[in-house]
């Protein structure tokens, strides 16, 4: 609780600073230029439009001032925005995010151009889903925790800029995820766990970032099994013998992906804590057992006394599943 | 240690040369301001190459630890290269880009091709191969508390994985695309085979591959898009268990005076399996505050399996009865249709109001059957045979709704609120002392909440709750009376400074009678970063999470039903830092960066480990760097000292690039 409410604090002390600048007010913010009112949605300030419309300026005109940001958009990939007809800006590339600029290129103030940077961020990312939600990467984006906590496209998408080529893609991935998932960042420097620090993997190997149905935004693989089984392929299956955990609620029911302090990355500490947790109910007539929940118990010869009978994946090699042997012995 | 102190002790030297004048301003000017942003026609090429050699001391303690934790080894490493080609002109390439990382048998190896020709397609093939290497003694050795530390579920494997994307733009309209993927495994290990009353760890060799394909269709329009997708992946799976030798296996005493042993085994598993699958997904905007989406996905695993096992030796039957070998053959199958679907749709019925309502389902069966003969042998008596065919089926419904509102209280603070309800039900194979099929239930009324408060640009807040009575869950640990809580801070308080802190909190109880289940986890990290540009002569990164989780479950000892308590504590300190500092002033002087990461912990299964590090970059021309770094692992675990470990490492390095800026 004091955690929370240190929280609250240092948030409503660093909101009152940043109030005291008024340079940083940002002036027109909800309204930019030429937008109306009710287009919270897709903008349709933002829709094409025919040739030497009133009010737009060009891009080069824009240039004239910002050269930096012309030239580094000149090599990115929505520089084509300005070169292709077809996506009805052609010269006014600037102008399809920013909305017409005329006025601001005649007066200079920024109160006469629209900041996506300076926006809410859902009305910021309403100008970039204008194009890109016709995109399957953005199937889960009404899932997604990413959209409804008001993270913008532009925290993680640099627009203007080219995307960088040097270095390696999943460190540069994993260090913009981990900018602000730090609790999960912090997980992968236990001993054992996903090769994440290392850059063999990315944090978007197992989620997507704009959104799943699945819990944390996790990806499915291609046939809609877990992504998991991506890259582990033999546990794939299907099993003649299905262990149901794993059906049923995953390899997270076992595993720890992100880090672990055990050699196999299981959420308890020992083999035999983390089965007999679930294999502790008396088996009922009919099914079921006394709890309600899923799991009998084992046979009165596993004598936890004995260390053969506390190493459960000895005898059950066959864990995830068995095609031969129904207690996955083999 | 010679070779790496001299080493050292050259690239100290170059770093105390005085670095050679930086090339005139105009060598890197970009592109003329008055270019106007549709003339860029210029090709450019870019590389950057980082190599050098890694020196590691010999390990203390355990080498297999440091192998299954570590994996580094010495040796010419090739850390990353990386060439990029762009010309806005060329007739078959725009862009370009090759980068590989981490080859000269390290243990993660990757390698990335991007190729595009605006308009036209776009190619990216994607490589990796990583070392899978585990051989711990502490984890599943029945034999520890023995001294024997055989590790008996071990692996020493390669697994490489592969893709090839190719996406054409024939139109903007139509974007046809395929896709490869291919994932291997191959290695060798350790795993026991079970027989009644004993088990043996055995020599193993494992070899599996997955292959997919898919193709499709995506379809952008202005106010929707769809796709259709069909795929399917073909994959095997091949293990091979033997030994030659006598094997006492784990069990230590007789039976009727008998000691069981194994002479010799074949073992073989041949698991073959593919899976068609059909895709389609559809977003569309058809007003502007209207946005739906919606996904639906059939697909149909089935695998194959041989399986054959002949083992000679003495093992135990039953009763009073023995026997001497025993021959295996089998035949399976199994099927496993699937059915998803999700769909939601996002109103924005008012300009603070938002409305996102989604649902999904996902529905299988698996229909497995199994036909097994077994021929005991034994000593002076004929042969024994039988046979059983077994058909197994478990199935699975899961339902999720979810809807939640989204208001816009300010400009600078939104609130969300919502409700989930899951349900769903499970049907699965027998247990142990029943013949009747398991049956679970899953239900969860789950109430959502949670604020998003931006007062400025360069601050912004979350907080997540969401918290359910529980009702019906599938397992005795799964989540039932639980509260979730996240919140997330960050602010740039200066254009060089950045602030973070996030908590986090997961409380979930079962009270069932013969459950009573509880666990608690709180997680609570703070982040600094101080890169003042002005001065690039200091910066800090700094990153330090505290985690605690307790868990309490009883659970019911199998030799005597009586009730035994399964805690389970963590409480754990991580840090990162790095400082850097530059000693003077200067485009090309060097620098050196200091810090490393640690994590300690206590509970339940205690843990250190740290990994200091030290690095010194001497740029010797303005694309030119030499570079050392030290960095030292040290790992232990108190209940498991024999596992712990700690090494040095030296990196003597050089780093060749084309880019502008200096790191």
């Amino acid at each position: 609780m004091t955690v929370i409410l240190s929280v609250a604090v240092m948030v409503l002390a660093a909101g009152a600073l940043q109030a005291q600048e008024p340079q940083k007010a940002v002036p027109a913010v909800d309204k930019p230029v030429q937008q109306p009112a009710k287009s919270a949605g897709t903008s349709s300030v933002l829709q094409p439009v025919s040739e030497e419309p009133p009010g737009y300026s060009g891009s080069e005109s824009c240039q004239v001032c910002h050269e930096d940001i012309s030239l580094a958009f000149k090599k990115s990939r929505h520089a084509v925005v300005e070169t292709e007809r077809r996506r009805g800006w052609e010269g006014r590339a600037c102008e399809s995010c920013h909305g017409p600029g005329a006025k601001h290129a005649e007066s200079a103030d920024t109160a006469n151009i629209r900041n996506p940077s300076k926006l809410s961020p859902d009305k910021a990312d309403a100008g970039c889903l204008s194009c890109h939600t016709m995109q399957p990467t953005h199937v889960g984006r009404v899932h997604g925790s990413h959209g409804k906590n008001q993270v913008s496209c532009a925290s993680c998408h640099s627009v203007h800029t080219p995307k960088p080529t040097h270095g390696n893609r999943m460190t540069r991935i994993n260090g913009q995820c981990g900018a602000c998932h730090t609790s999960q960042r912090a997980s992968f420097q236990r001993p054992y766990g996903h090769r994440i620090p290392q850059g063999a993997m990315s944090c978007a190997d197992c989620h997507n970032p704009h959104g799943t149905q699945l819990t944390a935004s996790l990806r499915l693989s291609t046939g809609g099994e877990p992504g998991c089984l991506n890259c582990h392929g033999d546990k794939r299956g299907p099993f003649t013998y299905e262990h149901a955990p794993v059906r049923l609620e995953g390899c997270q029911s076992c595993h720890e992906p992100h880090g672990s302090a055990n050699p196999r990355m299981l959420t308890r500490p020992t083999i035999s804590q983390l089965c007999l947790e679930c294999h502790a109910g008396i088996t009922q007539p009919g099914g079921g057992t006394n709890t309600g929940a899923l799991g009998g118990i084992p046979p009165a010869f596993h004598d936890l006394r004995s260390a053969r009978f506390r190493n459960c994946t000895i005898c059950h090699t066959k864990v995830h599943g068995s095609h031969v042997n129904r207690a996955l012995l083999k | 240690m010679r070779t790496p102190v001299f080493a050292l002790s050259i690239a100290a030297l170059l770093c105390a040369q005085e670095p050679k004048p930086a090339p005139t301003p105009a060598s890197a000017s970009p592109t003329p301001a008055s270019e106007s942003l549709t003339s860029a026609s210029d090709r450019k090429i870019s590389y950057s190459l980082d190599t050098g050699y890694r020196f590691v001391s010999d390990v203390r303690g355990s080498k297999e630890t440091y192998r299954s934790v570590v994996n580094l080894g010495d040796g010419p490493k090739l850390f990353g290269a990386d060439l990029s080609m762009e010309d806005a002109t060329s007739r078959w390439l725009n862009r370009f880009s090759v980068s590989a990382h981490s080859w000269g048998d390290d243990p993660y190896s990757t390698l990335r091709v991007e190729a595009e020709k605006t308009g036209a397609y776009r190619f990216i093939a994607d490589y990796r191969n990583i070392a899978y290497y585990n051989f711990l003694p502490s984890f599943a050795n029945p034999g520890l508390e023995n001294g024997a530390l055989l590790n008996q579920r071990s692996f020493d494997m390669r697994r490489r994985y592969g893709n090839a994307e190719l996406e054409l733009f024939p139109n903007h309209r139509f974007v046809p695309y395929l896709i490869y993927s291919h994932d291997s495994g191959s290695g060798t290990g350790v795993t026991p085979f079970f027989t009644n009353g004993n088990e043996f760890p055995v020599a193993t060799r494992l070899r599996d591959q997955t292959n997919h394909f898919r193709g499709g269709l995506r379809m952008e329009f202005h106010r929707f898009h769809v796709t259709l997708e069909q795929g399917g992946s073909a994959f095997k799976d091949d293990q091979h268990n033997w030994t030659r030798d006598r094997n006492p296996g784990n069990r230590t005493t007789p039976i009727f005076d008998q000691q069981l042993f194994l002479n010799d085994l074949e073992q073989a598993y041949g698991v073959r399996g593919k899976n068609l699958y059909s895709k389609a997904i559809l977003t569309a905007a058809p007003k502007d505050w209207v946005h739906f989406y919606g996904q639906f996905l059939y697909s149909r695993p089935t695998s194959e399996v041989n399986y054959a096992d002949n083992s000679r030796g003495l093992f135990y039957l039953g009763a009073t009865r023995f026997f001497n070998g025993l021959d295996t053959l089998l035949r399976s199958e199994a099927k496993m249709p699937r059915s998803a679907a999700s769909a939601g749709v996002e109103l924005r019925v008012h300009r603070r109001l938002r409305i996102l309502e989604a649902w999904s389902t996902d529905r299988f069966h698996n229909a497995g059957s199994a036909l097994l003969a077994e021929q005991f042998l034994f000593a002076g008596a004929p042969a024994q045979t039988q046979q059983s065919f077994t058909i197994t089926r478990l199935a699975m419904n899961y339902n999720r709704q979810q809807a939640d509102l989204l208001f816009d209280l300010t400009s600078k603070l939104t609130l969300r609120g919502g409700h989930r309800y899951e349900w769903g039900n499970a049907s699965v194979p027998p247990s142990f002392l029943t013949t009747e099929q398991g049956t679970g239930q899953i239900r969860r009324h789950v109430g959502i909440a949670g604020l998003s408060y931006r007062p400025a640009t360069s601050l912004s807040a979350n907080i997540d709750y969401e918290g359910s009575p529980g009702d019906r869950s599938y397992f005795r640990t799964s989540l039932q009376n639980y509260h979730r809580l996240r919140a997330r801070l960050r602010w740039r308080a200066h254009t060089s400074l950045t602030l973070g802190a996030s908590f986090s909190m997961l409380d979930n109880r079962n009270p069932s009678k013969g459950i009573d289940y509880e666990l608690h986890s709180r997680s609570t990290s703070a982040t600094l970063e101080w890169r003042p540009r002005e001065a690039r002569r200091f910066s800090i990164l700094g990153e330090y999470a505290r985690s605690t989780l307790l868990s309490d479950i009883q659970f019911l000892a199998p030799q005597n039903l009586q009730p035994v308590q399964s805690l389970y504590r963590d409480n754990a300190h991580t840090a990162t830092a790095l400082l850097r500092v530059a000693p003077s002033k200067g485009k090309f002087n060097p620098y050196a960066e200091l810090g490393g990461a640690l994590f300690v912990s206590s509970g339940s299964r205690p843990t250190d480990y740290w990994q200091p590090l030290g690095r010194l970059h001497c740029p010797v021309t303005k694309s030119v760097t030499l570079y050392a770094e030290w960095r030292w692992y040290g790992m232990s675990q108190p209940l498991f000292v024999m596992e712990g470990f700690r090494t040095h490492q030296l990196i003597i390095g050089l780093r060749l690039n084309s880019a502008e800026k200096q790191p």
